[in-house]
């Protein structure tokens, strides 16, 4: 019996090929490989695209043009290309899925090639929408569109059209966001008392300046030259797997969100990444209370500070506790482990794309035109749609629906009576009622 | 004879609320049948529907289980077969109460251009005809902002001067007419209903069976009710000779029995605290995650909802799917201390932070159910509801009258200049270029406006409305259209020309002059 508003019970999951194309470089590029390592966890067979192997070719398209008309030109087509191979990747393996990072090459004709062969789109946005423009324009054409941000920024995309949106935190990588062992050369080569990693943002050098942070030290580039006496490797950035060895070997890591503005502490609507990634390390941190902070951790396992007062005296306080300081990493620890690695943010984003049940047996045949025009035998309305197509060719519902212009002139009923089954085909895989 | 049908594919508790909205439109058009469209599996509480004429059914096993890609051929002449079906009828109004994709095309298949509520237009584009649901559909945006209960959405939809008695719902052969809980527990019957549609929605079950305990220490008889999926929590309350389980063993008809037996439900937002509310058993509604209250609280005037609110409510817009904090957030004994209360041997004490108890009241000013705040809860937030009560009221029941513009609040100014660009433009049907310098001034203020109410939690989702209403605005024309863009703009400034929502504008003849400058 199919009982609208309920799911089905997440059984086994059936084993899915997802093609994960990843920036050109950047801050998400990390991210589409955890994606494709947690999808690989959870038993889905994965075609990663590099594309980070080709920065050098895309920051030779810049260096040769002319002027920076020519720049946009040449960079721009070769990201297109990028992202036709990853289309015609998906299309030829016979992909599920196509899962995006904000960053990843992609364009609105590759994301209606991969619609018109079946093949769903998904898009993880890790970015503070608010600053950045690109996606408005590429958002609505994903099947569905993840956000790290909760509040005005799901709305944002509400309102640009996408189809779906999803809160989807960030989280960690337990393979490399891990507890080492804190030797005395580690401790020497990356340990302090007091350490943070991350470039130099306006509001995070008007916070250290107003708290006074002479002991602390920096790891990261961008910092004025005022703090160059506590910045280390000539503020050089530093690679994920010294990161990693740098919380671990730090007593206490501070992790202030980036803001672009001098107001020091914003309580912004999402979630670091660094803060999945030190817990995961079973390392101490301090950090700045953001909204959904709450619903991810307690203040039990990580220390929230809201103000510069706050930071000082939380510094304070836990340099001279350290049994606080490890009780608190090791409940931040448990906590990642069992709710906040990028497993669970897999998991969970393919239930909400209907991919986490099992298949039920194989395909039947697919019908042709030619026996959708016989169902239809004396239904004027509906022979006039189909004779835009050849007899023999496939009768796909999304190959149908393709040929239905939304918004571009009035629709006749045939095409709508195509619509209402794709609507239906498209409420019923959401709600897990039918593949 | 009018023929009007309601589509209304939805859930037990969304069916019942629709029932005082079908005898509204036959308030509206005397001697109009009202046809009810439902999924199978609510046949049987559709057709116990008092305002309900007809009960047409479709069935989701055919409509659903024909797309399955294990399927293979389309069932074109299935679809074919159903929509020929439903439009042989030849209805003269069609009503989509139902919010989702497939209502909305199929509301358009049936209905042509004689559609109200959700639908798609001749290209396709999503549309809402009516002002209440257009409000329906921008609060879900802004679920905790949503000032009106359904069941008062949907009858101001069809008829707003519906007297509140004609808006409790009503199914066959049930009073609705409210009962009391006996002072003395011990002659008590009590329904628990331990399950919830949705685990957010969902209360602990050891706090049920708390409840359970203190009720069979009085001597109460208790009674746990829910669907056959919820049996499994059976186990979790005691043994006891006045404790029994009708989980997964009532239908619609023995439901509606055990609610009309029983002096009290306990529940979370659930189809259950409809079907008791409409059988006149108080109910004690216990509201959280993506249950909100003021929306779905059981309309009738002997209930009591606690209500968990989020921490941020006043500063942040919610989660689209969240109105409210988990239910997780109500202790035990705050039920317990509603069930005294409402026997009447005390008043509620203080609530937890971030939850408020509220008793069901008729507001005989707007003809509706008013939650009353009794007990906890941010006391500005029901101020806020509050003046959007009255907001709301005036602009879509256009019942304003334009008040002196010293008093206008910046947001009103703004309304009242977007009104007469509008106004403008569709006066400028033969000129070109007025056409499009008005265009472009009243697109300016808009952004002006957009960010206003961006700048509220609270007023967010007028902003949503406005897109809605702008999207579904009817007429052929850019200056028909103006014209009723115009219309509605004259209406919001008015219904806010006392300052009710941003308070009065000290500067407001400076901000006048800003607006006016600023294309």
């Amino acid at each position: 019996m199919i009982t609208l508003g309920t799911s089905r019970p997440v059984r086994a999951e059936r084993k899915l090929r997802v093609v994960v194309p990843t920036p050109l470089y950047g801050g998400s590029l990390p991210v589409a490989y955890h994606v494709d390592e947690a999808l690989r966890g959870l038993g889905h067979e994965t075609i990663l695209l590099r594309f980070d192997q080709h920065y050098c070719l895309y920051q030779q398209c810049g260096d040769a043009a002319r002027d920076q008309e020519a720049k946009r030109t040449l960079q721009g087509t070769f990201a297109i290309l990028l992202a036709d191979l990853a289309a015609e990747t998906a299309i030829t393996s016979g992909a599920d899925l196509v899962w995006y990072t904000a960053q990843s090459p992609v364009s609105v004709r590759s994301l209606r090639m991969l619609r018109n062969n079946g093949i769903q789109t998904a898009f993880w946005f890790v970015e503070d929408i608010r600053r950045f423009e690109y996606w408005k324009a590429l958002a609505p054409e994903f099947d569905i569109v993840f956000s790290i941000q909760q509040g005005e920024a799901l709305h944002a995309l509400s309102a640009a059209g996408v189809r779906r949106v999803e809160y989807l935190p960030s989280a960690a990588n337990p393979a490399m966001h891990r507890p080492l062992e804190r030797t005395a050369e580690e401790r020497e080569a990356f340990g302090a008392p007091v350490a943070f990693v991350g470039a130099g943002y306006p509001n995070r050098v008007r916070l250290f300046n107003l708290a006074k942070l002479r002991d602390v030290k920096l790891w990261g580039n961008d910092w004025p030259p005022a703090w160059t006496p506590r910045l280390q490797e000539n503020g050089r950035r530093v690679s994920p797997e010294e990161t990693v060895r740098i919380y671990n070997a730090t007593d206490i890591n501070l992790n202030i969100h980036s803001g672009v503005t001098e107001q020091p502490l914003e309580r912004g609507d999402f979630v670091n990444p660094r803060t999945f990634e030190i817990a995961a390390c079973r390392a101490f941190q301090i950090v700045d209370r953001q909204a959904p902070m709450a619903e991810l951790f307690s203040e039990d396992e990580i220390a929230i500070v809201d103000s510069v007062d706050g930071l000082t005296h939380a510094i304070d306080r836990y340099l001279a506790d350290p049994a606080a300081r490890h009780r608190m990493s090791e409940a931040a620890y448990r906590r990642v482990l069992s709710e906040h690695t990028y497993e669970h943010r897999m998991r969970h984003a393919l239930e909400c794309l209907g991919l986490s049940q099992p298949r039920t047996g194989r395909r039947a045949p697919m019908p042709t035109i030619a026996d959708l025009k016989a169902a239809a035998y004396g239904d004027l309305e509906m022979q006039a749609f189909f004779a835009q197509f050849d007899d023999a060719a496939s009768a796909r519902l999304a190959d149908l629906v393709a040929r239905i212009p939304a918004g571009e002139r009035e629709l006749s009923r045939g095409e709508m009576i195509v619509l209402l089954m794709n609507e239906f085909r498209q409420w019923g895989v959401e709600k897990s009622v039918i593949r | 004879m009018k023929n009007v049908l309601v589509i209304a594919i939805t859930r037990l508790g969304d069916l019942i609320q629709t029932e005082p909205f079908l005898r509204a439109l036959k308030r509206k058009s005397p001697g109009a049948r009202v046809t009810l469209l439902v999924e199978r599996s609510f046949l049987g509480i559709a057709n116990r529907l008092v305002g309900a004429d007809r009960v047409l059914v479709i069935d989701f096993n055919e409509v659903l289980g024909t797309l399955d890609e294990s399927h293979g051929a389309l069932p074109l002449a299935q679809y074919i077969g159903l929509v020929n079906e439903l439009t042989s009828n030849k209805f003269d109004e069609v009503w989509n109460v139902t919010h989702n994709r497939p209502a909305m095309v199929l509301t358009t298949l049936i209905g042509g251009d004689r559609v109200q509520g959700v639908a798609i237009d001749k290209r396709g584009l999503q549309i809402v005809r009516n002002e209440w649901l257009t409000y329906f559909f921008a609060t879900n945006l802004a679920r905790p902002w949503c000032a009106f209960n359904l069941i008062d959405i949907y009858v101001n939809s069809a008829d707003s001067t519906t007297p509140f008695a004609e808006r409790i719902p009503r199914l066959r052969n049930v009073s609705s007419a409210p009962r009391k809980i006996p002072s003395d527990l011990r002659d008590a019957h009590v329904l628990l209903h331990p399950g919830a549609s949705q685990s957010d929605k969902q209360w602990p079950v050891d706090r049920f069976r708390n409840v359970a305990q203190w009720l069979l220490e009085r001597g109460a008889v208790v009674t746990l009710i829910g669907g056959r999926k919820e049996q499994k929590l059976e186990s979790e309350f005691p043994a006891h000779r006045n404790l029994s389980s009708l989980i997964g063993r009532t239908n619609e008809d023995e439901l509606i029995s055990a609610c009309q037996a029983a002096d009290l439900l306990v529940s979370a937002d659930s189809g259950p605290v409809h079907v008791a509310a409409a059988c006149g058993t108080p109910v004690i509604a216990i509201e959280g995650g993506s249950a909100h209250g003021h929306e779905t609280a059981p309309y009738n005037v002997n209930s009591v909802v606690l209500q968990s609110h989020l921490e941020d409510v006043l500063t942040r817009v919610p989660r689209k799917d969240r109105a409210s904090a988990s239910a997780s957030l109500i202790p035990a004994h705050c039920v317990i201390s509603a069930i005294e209360s409402m026997s009447g041997a005390e008043d509620l004490p203080e609530m937890p932070t971030n939850v408020a108890a509220y008793r069901t009241v008729e507001d005989s000013r707007h003809n509706s159910l008013r939650l009353s705040r009794v007990a906890g809860g941010p006391v500005k937030y029901d101020q806020r509801i509050e003046s959007l009560r009255q907001f709301w009221h005036a602009a879509l029941n256009a019942r304003i009258q334009e008040t002196s513009r010293a008093s206008i609040s910046e947001v009103g100014l703004a309304l009242d200049f977007c009104a007469n660009r509008a106004a403008a433009i569709s006066e400028s049907r033969d000129d070109f270029d007025q056409t499009e310098r008005h265009a472009s001034e009243l697109t300016s203020a808009e952004r002006r406006l957009t960010m206003l109410f961006n700048k509220k939690p609270f007023l967010v989702h007028i902003n949503a409305f406005l897109q809605i209403a702008r999207s579904s605005v009817p007429g052929e024309d850019p200056w028909t259209q103006a014209a009723s863009l115009s219309s509605l703009y004259r209406r919001l400034a008015a219904a806010e020309v006392d300052g009710r929502l941003l308070g009065v504008a000290d500067k407001s003849v400076q901000t006048k002059l800003e607006i006016e400058e600023m294309p």
